[in-house]
């Protein structure tokens, strides 16, 4: 049981600098204890499926997902696809985290059953807030299934 | 011009068929016409052929009747036979029928009647003549007496008289045949030419008129492709254009949105250097990532416009009629709301209702309002003016400011994308507000001006044309 860990958060970003700011503001507030950050869908399906590196990972589902949209590879659709195609999975949250704010991005996104949807703001202390709030509302606030 | 001349040309061009179609057809009346007369003539010919005949044999007859009543007569003189006499008689009863047939047949001939009436005299002498040997035979006893008076007689000589006269008649008769005749073959002669020559000249006429039409037909043939081909060639530039278009657009979105990553970690490092490393830098050390802040604060500014303003492209329209005077008045509300400049006195007149999108709509009034404020707001009485009025075809509104206006020879980069008449620092903004609003007038079918004078405001003017 040495190689348990409950993972609260699954951040799949490709963004080293958007991930490191937004672990900074979710540690802050004391919410990126149990984090985990993968750096593109392919890495965020192996890990969620227990596929690849991550093949020989104790079973157990992350509460929360924060999922970029734009990515190399697999882009953060067919990874909220997958989530939401799979009985177990499709309890997650997943936060759409991107930078567009197209249209055509949020529909699809909502259309594919995405929890939430926001758009990184360039002002940092603004992202801060952002990320931060949305930790604490998913985490803390919102009522998720065992 | 050349295509006034060409349209002309192309007019006379395509009238040229008719009127050869037409001459066919006048021609072929024309010989229809002539063909009927020419029968009517022929016809004609062949009534006066028959009259002649009629006329020659009449006066064949009388000179028979004559030659009969001679015979009878000369025969009782000779043998005294009474049985004779009714013979006699019955040629003389004959001959005034004949006559006066005659007389009808040349009723319309005066030459011919005067030659009947002297042909009549004669006969009435050969037949006083005829009567007087017959009576002198009668009273006689001596036959030769009779027979002497006889050869002294000079019934002979009239005889031959009546029959040269009748001779004269036949041969007027035979003159008049002729004259009719040749008449005839004068007018079957022109008649053939004009059958021939009419139908020539209908047929080259025929001939014209078809191959101009078919001319005509191939020309427009090869118009229709030339226009088919051009056609095409717009389609293709049109779908070019469009590519292009999209291209740019999606490289304008994509560059702002890419933009932004390396920004965010600019201001977001930069911050994060002033939070974790506070006790390590010194005042100036601070003060200059606060530059480093500020001005990549500013820079996002400016993509988030150029983001808004690449969106205007795409963002489809949603046309319905819009209650202008509500949308200002709300704008109004929140754009006081947003800002400390309250005590700028806004003057709304009556706006009338126009046809567009309201969402963009809103961001063109926003736009206005926000720099009528920002510019006027330095003023100690900083006034406000909209207005909106129906003028001839289109509705044209309008705001103005007592601010401090522009320079009209920069007139053109008013409307320009990252074009500024002020300092940052005088008034802040990044130069994409009027570009935008430029460009969702003129998305919407309208058009937008301003005037100003410096340091005594200025008017800004869009109209869009009546529905």
């Amino acid at each position: 049981m040495a190689e348990y860990i409950q993972v609260d958060i699954l951040l799949v970003e490709d963004t080293t600098t958007d991930a490191e700011m937004a672990i900074r503001a979710l540690r802050t507030r004391g919410l990126a204890n149990n984090l985990i950050w993968v750096k593109d869908g392919r890495e965020a399906l192996d890990f969620l499926f227990y596929e690849g590196s991550f093949s020989t990972r104790e079973k157990s589902m992350p509460r929360l997902i924060l999922l970029d949209l734009k990515m190399p590879k697999v882009d953060g659709i067919e990874v909220l696809r997958r989530i939401k195609q799979d009985p177990e999975l499709s309890l997650v949250p997943v936060v759409m985290l991107t930078s567009s704010a197209e249209e055509r991005d949020i529909v699809d996104t909502y259309r594919l059953g995405a929890n939430s949807y926001i758009v990184k703001p360039v002002d940092f202390e603004q992202f801060d807030q952002v990320v931060s709030d949305a930790g604490l509302y998913w985490m803390l606030v919102n009522k998720l299934t065992h | 011009m050349k295509s006034i001349v060409s349209s002309s040309h192309q007019f006379w061009q395509s009238k040229i068929p008719l009127f050869g179609i037409v001459t066919a057809l006048v021609a072929l009346a024309v010989i229809t016409g002539f063909s009927l007369t020419s029968i009517d003539v022929f016809q004609d010919r062949a009534h006066w052929v028959d009259h002649t005949y009629q006329v020659r044999s009449n006066l064949e007859e009388t000179l028979s009747v004559l030659r009969d009543a001679r015979t009878a007569a000369r025969g009782f003189v000779i043998s005294g036979q009474p049985t004779l006499l009714p013979g006699y008689v019955a040629s003389k009863n004959l001959v005034p029928a004949r006559l006066e047939s005659l007389r009808v047949l040349l009723q319309d001939n005066p030459e011919q009647l005067r030659n009947i009436t002297t042909l009549e005299a004669m006969i009435a002498t050969v037949f006083s003549d005829l009567e007087a040997e017959i009576e002198l035979r009668k009273q006689s006893t001596d036959p030769d007496q009779a027979i002497a008076y006889v050869a002294s007689s000079q019934a002979r000589a009239i005889l031959d008289g009546v029959r040269t006269e009748i001779t004269v008649m036949e041969d007027v008769e035979k003159g008049l045949l002729a004259q009719r005749s040749s008449e005839a073959a004068q007018v079957a002669h022109q008649t053939k030419l004009l059958i021939v020559f009419g139908t020539a000249v209908a047929f080259l006429m025929l001939v014209a008129a078809f191959w101009l039409l078919l001319r005509e037909s191939r020309q427009r043939q090869s118009a229709d492709k030339t226009v088919l081909e051009m056609n095409k060639a717009l389609m293709q530039h049109a779908s070019q254009l469009e590519a292009t278009n999209k291209e740019l657009e999606s490289f304008s979105y994509s560059v702002s949105h890419d933009l932004r990553i390396p920004l965010r970690a600019i201001s977001g490092y930069a911050r994060m250097l002033q939070e974790d490393c506070a006790d390590k830098l010194d005042a100036e050390a601070l003060r200059l990532l606060k530059v480093i802040r500020d001005n990549s604060k500013r820079m996002g500014e400016l993509i988030d416009d150029l983001l808004t303003f690449s969106r205007l492209g795409r963002k489809p329209i949603a046309a319905a009629e819009i209650d202008m005077k509500g949308v200002v008045d709300h704008i109004i509300e929140e754009v006081r709301r947003r800002t400390e400049h309250d005590r700028v006195d806004i003057v709304v007149d009556t706006l009338p209702p126009t046809w567009g999108d309201r969402s963009l709509l809103q961001q063109v009034w926003t736009n206005l309002i926000s720099n009528a404020i920002k510019y006027s707001g330095k003023r100690e009485q900083p006034v406000v003016r909209i207005t909106g009025e129906n003028q001839g075809t289109e509705t044209v509104y309008s705001i103005s400011d007592n601010g401090v206006g522009f320079d009209m020879q920069y007139y053109n980069k008013l409307f320009g994308v990252f074009q500024r008449l002020h300092s940052a620092d005088e008034f802040p903004g990044t130069g994409v507000g009027l570009a935008i609003v430029q460009r969702i007038v003129v998305r919407l079918g309208g058009r937008v001006w301003a005037e100003s004078t410096i340091d005594e405001g200025a008017t800004f003017f869009f109209a869009f044309p009546q529905k």
